[in-house]
């Protein structure tokens, strides 16, 4: 690769996050010559602004809390929080995941280029800011991800405005904060904040909290929420905020036009995120977005130009990092000339709050509208022995299947670990594996896991834990 | 709207619509005059609608999957040997590049792990059309294979009606099934049983009343003319089986009992037919096709065989034209499409009977006060009884035995 040279490549990857990264690595496992592109950060959002930064702030105010709040079982601690340490270990776990990112993709022999791409033709790219000035490709995959999205009077240029990416890099613990929308990262944040002691109030639009999920499971997750001090105001929209002597105030109104202020330090805007596809001049290889600015894709995450590839959150909902990684591995081997499509039966999601959520496939209604005839089995935290040795006891195992095969078709899972418990019922949905099949399986006793079995046993009349109703 | 319009053409059967069960073509796509462009599904048979012209289809005005009547438009056509149009080029929504052979994701639910679901990209199969034979109907590695074995060598692997040495029904079914693997049913387009299986008590009702008579032919000596007569068939690039015997016999005796050679319509007024058309109901992956050998009469038993082994294969790969399917006078089914031995199956279409055979098999016999096994043909034969007296019924299970059971006979009024 010479200064300022066109470089030739079989695939061209613009975007090195969970969807790119594994792609180059899939892709050159095939033996194409691979170049990646990435203009920021290898690892993208999830290894440096999202999925893990969250989790490790997650994890680490939860000992924090855990420890203050044990006394029932012994345990009185009064744990100080360093923000400053706990950050440079988040930022040390950042760090060698992505360095491991680019070790992986060296090793691979993927081309690794530091540098912003954009669309010449639908064969070329031009890259700023590289010594590669352009790349000439037979294949190219686009996976830039996405950005969250600002909303009317709150710029995250502002100081006190924080985005997503703000909220984890934050040098002060805030006294008060106010979060803008009751989703999965407004959710999983405010839980952190709390956790550290801010006074949270969230602000939502809508009714509810976690809008892609039932009563069944908001309500446990919101209930724990207040207890650990969040404030909900439901039916209001954040309008402006204003600089005061002692902070900020953040104005809110509902839709009847009555308005309410909240004192506060910051406000985390956390409304959703939006693809990043308005900067790779797309028109000129001839690829359309739709009015969202998501790429169309096929079975093949094929765009209408073949050899052009979408993937992960440019490519649509759901935008989840695995989800973008199955996409990544698709298009890699597609454009390998594999047989691979995204035909995936379920893609898994887990909300880290607490308790966490953990859901796949069908829920019971959705069931009943594909044309099943359900039942469901279920199986409450309360009844497993080892939820009550982890002091975490709220929530349940519920899983849907279909009465006639007693093929798996969903799963929904709210508790302690929900996140790692939804992997057995997605392995079973993707095996076509039933009831019987989950029922049958001898699991270790005591784990929360065995509550996934007893779900099985109680869907088909047999939980030995639950009485079967 | 560009192009001329693409009408369903008439489908053959006496069917006055179908389902459009798959677009073979894209809108940009050129075609040839005659290419096969859409698959529509009858009651009996898939068809496959031939292209009008030369040309490039411009439009599909019906999806997959929709019920069409014959003569309405599903699309639209520039004749001449024109280029995709910018339009199909641009527009977003319609993904024109996939190579053609490649086979989608279906929308529902599929029941198989992913391994399978893959191999069956990689052989071509379209999962969403395999039937599962695992618990629950789960689809395995051997249902994928299987399927994709059946569309890419149907002559080879398919079951035939008779071979040989007649015995290739009956032993295919038991090879299957030591493999624990079901052999191929008789479906319909929803996947049900298109027939019950003999003896079976939840039989479809028949449309009309018909009676039934049963009987079985000791075959040995037809076996043993089969078996004189293949090696002069294969002279001509032609197998002989028995089954184009079998199909002499009945001729044979059509002509000796006319009645059941005749059509009725739907108020009851009979066509005594002059020509010889025979339906040979066959089983397929999409159910019953029934092939048709017109003026099976005036035909020569090599050339019978010739057209048999022809129609029949291709009926097994879907690939019948909606003429080939059309005109029966009388159906014969084989016995690869119901039970083993005796059944009725509702006469088809305006026929007034139908005649089905059951598998060849040793099974005994009495013989000058001896049980002895022999080759034996079970025959089951159904009449409407409105028109086809019940004499005349036995007269014909007997004049088809006794032919069956003295081939020579056949020579005394062959063509
Ligand atoms: C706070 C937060 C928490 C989250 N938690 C989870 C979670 O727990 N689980 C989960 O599954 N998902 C989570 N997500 C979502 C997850 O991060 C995304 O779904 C995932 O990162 C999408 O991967 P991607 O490869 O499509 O894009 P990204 O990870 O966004 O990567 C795109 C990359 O492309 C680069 N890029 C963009 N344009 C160009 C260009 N023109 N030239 C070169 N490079 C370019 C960007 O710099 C970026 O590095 C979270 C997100 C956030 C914000």
């Amino acid at each position: 690769m010479a200064d300022g040279e066109t470089t030739d490549t079989e695939l061209a990857i613009i975007g090195a996050g969970p969807g790119g990264y594994v792609a180059a690595i899939r892709a050159a496992q095939y033996d194409l010559d691979v170049t990646l592109v990435e203009r920021d950060a290898f690892g993208g959002t999830c290894l440096n602004t999202g999925c893990i930064p969250s989790k490790a702030y997650i994890t680490a105010t939860d000992i924090a809390h855990e420890a203050s709040n044990a006394e029932l079982m012994g345990v009185s601690a009064n744990p100080e929080v360093d923000l400053e340490t706990m950050t440079e270990w988040k930022d040390g776990v950042v760090d060698q995941l992505t360095g491991g990112v680019e070790k992986l993709c060296q090793a691979n022999g993927v081309n690794l280029v530091e540098g912003t791409a954009r669309f010449v033709d639908d064969h070329t790219l031009r890259v700023d800011g590289a010594d590669v000035e352009s790349i000439a490709f037979d294949n190219a995959i686009i996976a830039t991800g996405s950005r969250p999205i600002e909303i009317p009077g709150f710029s995250y240029a502002d100081e006190p405005v924080w985005s997503s990416t703000d909220a984890l890099a934050a040098t002060e613990i805030p006294d008060r904060l106010v979060v803008v929308g009751g989703g999965y990262i407004g959710m999983e944040l405010s839980t952190v904040y709390a956790k550290l002691g801010t006074e949270v109030m969230v602000v939502e639009m809508l009714d509810d909290i976690l809008p892609q999920y039932g009563p069944d499971i908001t309500r446990i997750i919101r209930s724990r929420a207040e207890d650990l001090g969040i404030e909900f105001n439901f039916g209001e929209g954040a309008s402006e905020w204003t600089e005061t002597d002692d902070g900020i105030v953040v104005e809110s109104e509902t839709e009847a036009g009555e308005s309410s202020t909240y004192e506060a330090d910051n406000v985390l805007v956390a409304v959703g995120r939006a693809p990043v596809t308005d900067t790779l001049d797309l028109g000129e290889a001839g690829i359309e977005t739709t009015d969202s600015g998501t790429i169309p894709t096929d079975d093949r995450m094929r765009t209408d130009v073949d050899h052009i590839f979408a993937i992960g959150d440019v490519a649509g909902d759901p935008m989840l990092a695995h989800a973008a990684s199955k996409e990544g591995i698709v298009a890699a081997e597609v454009a390998a000339g594999e047989p691979a499509a995204m035909d995936v039966q379920a893609i898994p999601a887990a909300v880290f709050t607490d308790p966490e959520i953990g859901t796949v496939g069908m829920s019971v209604s959705e069931a009943e509208e594909a044309g099943f005839e359900p039942v469901v089995g279920e199986m409450p935290f309360r009844a497993s022995g080892r939820a009550l040795t982890t002091g975490h006891t709220d929530g349940f195992v519920k899983i849907v299947a279909d009465e006639e095969s007693g093929f798996v078709l969903g799963g929904q899972i709210v508790g302690p670990e929900a996140s790692e418990l939804v992997a057995e019922v997605t392995l079973a949905i993707e095996l076509g594996a039933t009831l019987e099949d989950v029922a049958s399986t001898v699991h270790t006793h005591p784990t929360l896991a065995e509550a996934v079995m007893e779900a099985a046993e109680n869907a088909a009349g047999q939980a030995i834990h639950t009485m079967n109703s | 709207m560009a192009g001329n319009p693409i009408t369903l053409p008439e489908l053959g059967g006496g069917a006055t619509e179908g389902e459009l069960v798959a677009w073979l073509v894209e809108p940009g796509e050129t075609v040839e005059d005659d290419q096969p462009i859409a698959e529509v599904e009858t009651e009996k048979s898939v068809v496959e609608v031939p292209a009008p012209a030369a040309g490039t289809v411009t439009e599909r005005l019906v999806e997959a999957g929709s019920t069409v009547e014959v003569g309405a438009e599903i699309g639209r056509i520039e004749p001449g040997e024109s280029t995709p149009t910018d339009d199909a080029v641009d527009t977003p929504a319609e993904q024109d590049d996939a190579p053609a052979d490649e086979v989608g994701v279906p929308d529902e639910r599929v029941f198989a792990p992913p391994r399978v679901r893959r191999l069956a990209r990689e052989l071509g199969v379209d999962i969403a059309g395999v039937e599962g034979s695992e618990a629950g109907g789960r689809i395995g590695e051997a249902d994928v294979r299987a399927a994709a074995e059946r569309e890419a060598e149907p002559e080879d692997s398919g079951p035939k009606p008779f071979t040989p040495s007649g015995k290739s029904a009956v032993s295919k079914r038991e090879a299957d099934s030591d493999t624990g693997v079901d052999g191929p049913k008789p479906v319909t387009p929803s996947g049900e049983a298109a027939v019950s299986p003999a003896g079976s008590d939840d039989a479809e009702p028949a449309a009309v009343a018909y009676t039934s008579q049963y009987d079985t032919a000791v075959v040995n000596d037809l076996e043993a003319l089969r078996a004189e007569l293949d090696p002069h068939a294969a002279e001509q690039g032609v197998e002989l089986t028995l089954l184009p015997l079998v199909i002499k016999a009945v001729i044979r005796t059509l002509a000796d009992v006319p009645a059941l050679n005749a059509t009725v319509d739907a108020d009851g007024t009979v066509d005594q037919r002059e020509a010889t058309h025979v339906g040979i109901a066959v089983a397929t992956d999409d159910g019953l096709a029934v092939p048709v050998v017109e003026d099976a009469d005036e035909t020569a038993l090599v050339d019978l065989a010739a057209e048999i082994g022809d129609l029949v294969d291709r009926a097994e790969a879907g690939d019948l034209t909606a003429a080939e399917a059309d005109g029966a006078t009388f159906t014969v089914t084989t016995p690869g499409a119901i039970g083993d031995e005796y059944a009725t199956l509702p006469i088809e279409g305006d026929r007034t009977a139908s005649l089905t055979l059951g598998a060849i098999d040793h099974r005994p016999v009495v013989a000058d006060g001896e049980v002895v096994a022999s080759e034996t043909l079970p025959l089951s034969l159904a009449v409407d009884s409105r028109v086809v007296d019940p004499t005349e019924a036995a007269a014909f299970v007997e004049g088809v035995v006794g032919y069956l059971e003295s081939p020579n006979r056949l020579l005394l009024g062959s063509v």
